[in-house]
């Protein structure tokens, strides 16, 4: 069933020729691995995502929802910490207005309404398929800065818990991950969980050539972790 | 497809050279003369249509006139006449063929090569290279180049670069490293890297495995192979193209994040395989390996010799390592007094010992010392280093040098790895008693090195070697290894 259903989500988008799969793929796919996302509702109109956004409770974010669209940030299509019903009204308009300046013709189907997630820490949880390994898990410390501070930690998948304990432990900010200087530590377990099933995703999707999880919302221990951010990248595998 | 034949490539009973001259300015001619003045234990015989004899041997025109069977064929033809060539020696039935020959790197040539491969092999023609330097097998008098030892080893050696395989053979001659094989692999176009390893994991005259690489084919199977190995024969790997960035990745973060070198250091962690990143370092590790039994079990570091500035910055160098240079009980410190030390040295650790004050006993003062300390502490490995200047400059100088290294090898103590490091300057003499000390404490299981931080460099890379060997042992080994 996981497996059918996996196959033909790659096979549609490779067969409409897209790389970068829609956040409603990465939604079904992530989610047959059990790996924890928050949830997201999408809101056809301004009324919609007002009556979404009080049942999940406010603070919200409010995402532009189109498969035309690869970088949303970019073209104003995501805001965040939404407080009030007024607010969210008013954003809406404006996310309609920028996406629409800016990506003329984009296919909208509207608006995807998602919580606020906080966290104790961020870290970043991503796939890269080398051509002679094959898939490479990547932990690293999250955030804004992943790139700039570079710290993170790689390993070969398929990965074991002790492999992901060591690579947790190599990170320079790992301190910060347990609890440093009166910070809370955070649900390393399901770190650990969730970069298990990142790794056994990455080798049942051959197809599957680049993945970010970012941020990866780290919460208190026993709370658990989300990844509020994601994004899959996928080619054709190559036949030998 | 066939098995490869590595007796073929290592031990073969006879070599054509395909493109074989008399003219010693062609790498035809050379290749050819090298195989007769290096000793060559097989046959050889010379393949060239425009000549009849070879350096007083008969020459073919094509491999297919040779009377007898052949094994092996080193190929020195041009890049358009190789592919005719290799299928003439599959016709023959040759088992190897090395292609010394460049050229293949794109376009018509690399497709045209590639697909007289593919036919060969189904032939049972196996190939090395192309664009490589050769081979190297002590144990048959086979080298690629003069300044190779003849002498066997257990270090055996694969190489992507010509050059360096020449570098690291003839500067392993000097250090004292041998080699039970050395292998130029070229472009690896049909044998690979992999399939090297999984020879030499079961090769019982190899016992170090190392390699330059720059890529793998089937990095899967590399990796797969490489865990298998590492507990059982260390692997050391000198990786060339570290900074090379390859293509940078905008779709995502973990593309950009995650480069090539980092893939490698990852393949290095969960492989056990020992990374270095100079050929000095490759060296040195090499040397560590071929001469200690016992490697670094806590990295606690006696430190030992002449010369107090190089030990101040040795020490900082170890503690950027992780390595500590413990103090010594009251009680040590208590015996080394009663050594009656001259003012001038210390007893403390790291420990200074002036030329002039080894000179009072010819050296001797240094096996009590030694045999003070091991007494009563405890290290996971011992540096002494000595500036040969300061003994050469006394009356017999060498004689006094010869007698403290002799006092060095009676103060080491079982299962503490000890590494020499004789420093000096770059003076012909020097370097010359330099070498001959060298090969001398090789013979005897102590590793020589040129500088104090390559051996902390080296002891620190056995130490990490053997924690990942120690971690993969059974739990019943376990209790004995850690006892």
């Amino acid at each position: 069933m996981r497996e059918e259903r996996r196959t033909k989500i790659i096979e549609q988008a490779l067969a409409s020729g897209r790389s970068l799969l829609t956040p409603q793929e990465c939604v079904e796919l992530l989610s047959l691995y059990g790996i924890p996302l928050p949830p997201s509702l999408l809101a056809k109109t301004s009324s919609e995502a007002t009556e979404m956004a009080a049942k999940l409770g406010f603070p919200v974010v409010l995402k532009i929802a189109s498969d035309d669209i690869v970088h949303k940030s970019d073209v104003g299509g995501v805001r965040v910490g939404i407080n009030s019903k007024e607010e969210l009204e008013m954003v809406y308009a404006e996310i309609m207005a920028s996406v629409k300046k800016n990506c003329p013709g984009a296919r909208i189907e509207g608006v995807l309404v998602q919580p606020m997630i906080k966290g104790v820490q961020e870290v970043i949880v991503g796939i890269k398929r080398d051509p002679s390994f094959g898939p490479v898990v990547l932990l690293g410390l999250g955030g804004v800065w992943v790139e700039l501070l570079r710290d993170v930690s790689l390993r070969i998948c398929p990965v074991a818990r002790d492999d992901v304990l060591e690579m947790l432990k190599e990170l320079k900010g790992y301190p910060l991950l347990n609890g440093y200087r009166g910070s809370k530590p955070v649900d390393l377990e399901a770190l650990i969980d969730l970069t298990l099933k990142v790794s056994q995703l990455a080798l049942d999707l051959p197809a599957l050539s680049e993945m970010d999880l970012n941020p990866v919302m780290l919460q208190e221990q026993g709370k658990g972790c989300i990844a509020v951010d994601y994004r899959m990248i996928i080619t054709k595998p190559e036949v030998d | 497809m066939s098995a490869i034949d590595f007796n073929s490539i290592f031990y073969p009973k006879n070599i054509a050279v395909i493109g074989a001259s008399n003219n010693l300015e062609k790498l035809g001619g050379r290749t050819f003369k090298l195989l007769l003045d290096f000793g060559f234990k097989g046959k050889v015989y010379a393949v060239n249509p425009n000549e009849t004899s070879i350096f007083g041997h008969p020459c073919y025109r094509s491999v297919l006139d040779i009377p007898e069977p052949v094994e092996r064929a080193i190929v020195v033809v041009p890049a358009k006449a190789v592919p005719a060539v290799i299928e003439e020696c599959a016709q023959k039935g040759l088992k190897t063929v090395q292609i010394l020959t460049s050229g293949f790197e794109e376009g018509q040539a690399k497709q045209a090569l590639r697909q007289t491969v593919e036919k060969v092999k189904q032939k049972g023609l196996r190939i090395i290279g192309p664009n490589c330097m050769g081979t190297y097998s002590p144990a048959v008098n086979l080298s690629f180049t003069r300044n190779a030892s003849l002498e066997e080893g257990e270090v055996a050696f694969i190489s992507q670069s010509g050059g360096l395989t020449i570098d690291i053979v003839a500067q392993g001659k000097v250090m004292g490293l041998k080699f039970s094989k050395a292998i130029s692999v070229g472009n690896c176009i049909d044998v690979e890297h992999a399939d090297f390893l999984e020879y030499l994991a079961a090769d019982p005259k190899t016992r170090i495995i190392g390699f330059y690489l720059e890529g793998v084919r089937d990095g899967r199977r590399f990796f797969e192979l490489l865990k298998q190995i590492t507990p059982q024969k260390p692997v050391v790997i000198l990786k060339g193209g570290r900074s090379a960035q390859g293509a940078k990745s905008v779709a995502s973060h973990t593309g950009n994040l995650a480069g090539q070198y980092e893939v490698w250091e990852a393949v290095f962690k969960q492989t056990g395989a020992i990374a270095v990143e100079t050929v000095q370092e490759f060296m040195d590790v090499l040397l560590c390996l071929q001469c200690l039994e016992d490697f670094p079990a806590e990295k606690r570091l006696l430190l030992v010799g002449n010369g107090g500035g190089a030990a101040v910055l040795a020490t900082d160098f170890g503690d950027k390592l992780g390595w500590q240079l413990q103090d010594f009980s009251p009680a040590t410190k208590e015996k080394l007094k009663q050594l009656s030390l001259p003012a001038g040295s210390s007893s403390q650790n790291p420990i200074d010992i002036p030329a002039n004050i080894l000179k009072a006993t010819q050296g001797r003062i240094f096996t009590d010392i030694m045999k003070t300390i091991f007494a009563g502490e405890r290290f996971g490995a011992v540096i002494a280093h000595f500036n040969m200047l300061s003994f050469l400059n006394y009356v017999h100088g060498e004689q006094f040098l010869q007698d403290t290294v002799q006092a060095v090898l009676a103060g080491r103590s079982p299962k503490v790895p000890m590494v020499l490091v004789l420093r000096s300057n770059s003076d012909p003499a020097v370097e010359a008693a330099r070498q001959r000390l060298q090969q001398y404490c090789v013979g005897k299981g102590l590793p020589v090195l040129g500088t104090i931080e390559g051996a902390i460099y080296a002891l620190d890379k056995l130490a990490k070697y053997r924690q990942w060997v120690v971690s993969r042992l059974p739990a019943d080994r376990l209790s004995a290894a850690t006892a």
